[in-house]
């Protein structure tokens, strides 16, 4: 494929050139040139109809391998299916070992499902921006259903769910610290709990234990709760029933979390054109205060007030 | 900024012996690189469909049945029949004769049973450009 000019990179993504979708995916994630070109034809030719399933949850629960039998009941129907994997990059070397397509491996060969993985990068909540912008590639491409599986349970941030039209948190029985996973946020963030390895005996525990912690919360406002045993492929079915049913009741929220997701946007987007336009000039103004000519926060304020042209 | 290397890590066919692979996909890790691993019984097709999607800078190969040439050959086929032109360099169970057979058609390096990690990191990180 070689070097691609941007515009014949967007032409062949609008015909639905499956090969090009990578290539601008790592132009996204990296920040490289075409990318505002890129972002802006994907937002443009977003569609809305798509329906974004986020699955997060502590790892062992199992979560690949229930996104992977959820990948197959869609494809049953017909759907065409994207999948945005993270997974955590090392802090120490930035590398990392992606491998949550491995659960999935039946459907490399189905030109109706389109896997990336992506590394955290970094990320405090477990997702790095470019996987969050990555989704509007994902909505313009054209897939019916997009799966966005991320390790985020008790983290940093809880904005997967701006991004995402239902949140479903995975949780398996024998995991100590499940009840605490249960409160620490994540009961704000999951519309439904899925509790995965239900064969085990402890699972029937494990959900009374969570329907407990329900008991502050206001009838209509619970999450759902349901029951799966992805290698054994039992539950599925009734999973992807939830996900219809909690699409419907979270129907009102769509405009708040679009609202939400658009401002942390723009917010992020200004940022980071500021943070580039003063990286060099506070390089040149570390030389001055080596030079003693002034402080370090007065170097700082100066920067600041020459910058800030805002009402 | 460079881009983040992305290497795939392949295994085709009923081969089960992952060792190897696994052990390379640390050290990639550790390396820096972010490293897809496809897992075992995994056809040349599925291989290359992922490569395209993760838009990988090299597909290494691992095999410990002899069977690297069929495998790379199919590899390399089906990169050219998509006009993808990604790197391959396979590992595992090799003759000589196998070793110039693959180079020939095209695969950037081979490391038979027995090669050193840092020859091979060194030559992987040269082809992804590190």
């Amino acid at each position: 494929m070689g070097e691609l000019h941007i515009p014949d990179l967007i032409g062949r993504l609008s015909k639905g050139d499956w090969r090009v979708l990578g290539r601008a995916i790592t132009i996204v994630e990296n920040n490289f040139e075409g990318k505002d070109q890129i972002l802006d034809y994907a937002y443009r030719t977003a569609r809305e109809d798509c329906f974004i399933i986020g699955i997060t949850g502590a790892s062992g629960a199992g979560k690949s391998t229930l996104i992977d039998k959820v990948i197959k009941a869609y494809r049953s129907m017909g759907k065409r299916v994207g999948v945005i994997a993270v997974d955590p990059s090392s802090p120490y070397t930035g590398g990392a070992v992606l491998g949550d397509r491995i659960r999935m491996g039946m459907h490399n060969r189905d030109m109706g499902v389109f896997i990336r993985s992506f590394g955290s990068r970094g990320s405090l909540g477990g997702i790095s921006q470019g996987a969050k912008e990555v989704l509007y590639l994902y909505k313009s491409f054209g897939f019916d259903v997009i799966l966005f599986e991320s390790l985020g349970v008790g983290q940093a941030e809880t904005d997967i769910t701006n991004f995402v039209d239902v949140t479903a948190v995975v949780l398996a029985p024998g995991n100590g610290d499940n009840i605490q996973l249960a409160k620490a946020g994540t009961q704000e963030i999951a519309d439904i709990f899925v509790i995965n390895k239900a064969d085990r005996p402890e699972a029937e525990t494990l959900c009374i234990q969570l329907l407990s912690t329900f008991d502050m919360i206001p009838e209509e406002q619970r999450p759902m709760i349901t029951k799966t045993a992805a290698t054994e492929n039992k539950g599925i079915d009734e999973l992807v029933e939830l996900f219809k049913k909690a699409s419907v009741k979270l129907l009102p929220f769509r405009s708040t979390k679009k609202q939400a997701r658009i401002e942390n946007e723009v917010f992020i987007g200004a940022t980071r054109y500021f943070e580039q336009k003063l990286r060099s000039k506070a390089r040149t103004l570390a030389a001055d205060v080596l030079a003693g000519k002034l402080t370090p926060f007065e170097a700082a304020v100066q920067l600041g007030e020459k910058i800030y042209i805002m009402d | 900024m460079a881009k983040k290397a992305r290497v795939l890590v392949a295994k085709v066919g009923c081969d089960i012996h992952e060792r190897g692979a696994l052990t390379l996909i640390n050290v990639f890790r550790d390396a820096g690189m972010e490293v897809i691993y496809t897992g075992r019984y995994q056809s040349e097709e599925g291989v290359v469909n992922a490569a395209v999607t993760e838009d990988v800078d090299l597909i290494a190969v691992s095999d410990l049945t002899g069977s690297l040439v069929i495998i790379c050959r199919k590899i390399l086929e089906e990169l050219r029949r998509l006009e993808m032109d990604i790197p391959v360099i396979c590992g595992g169970l090799l003759t000589k004769k196998d070793v110039t057979d693959l180079i020939d058609m095209g695969v950037k390096a081979c490391f038979g049973t027995g090669s050193s990690i840092d020859e091979c990191l060194c030559k992987v990180k040269e082809i992804v450009g590190m």
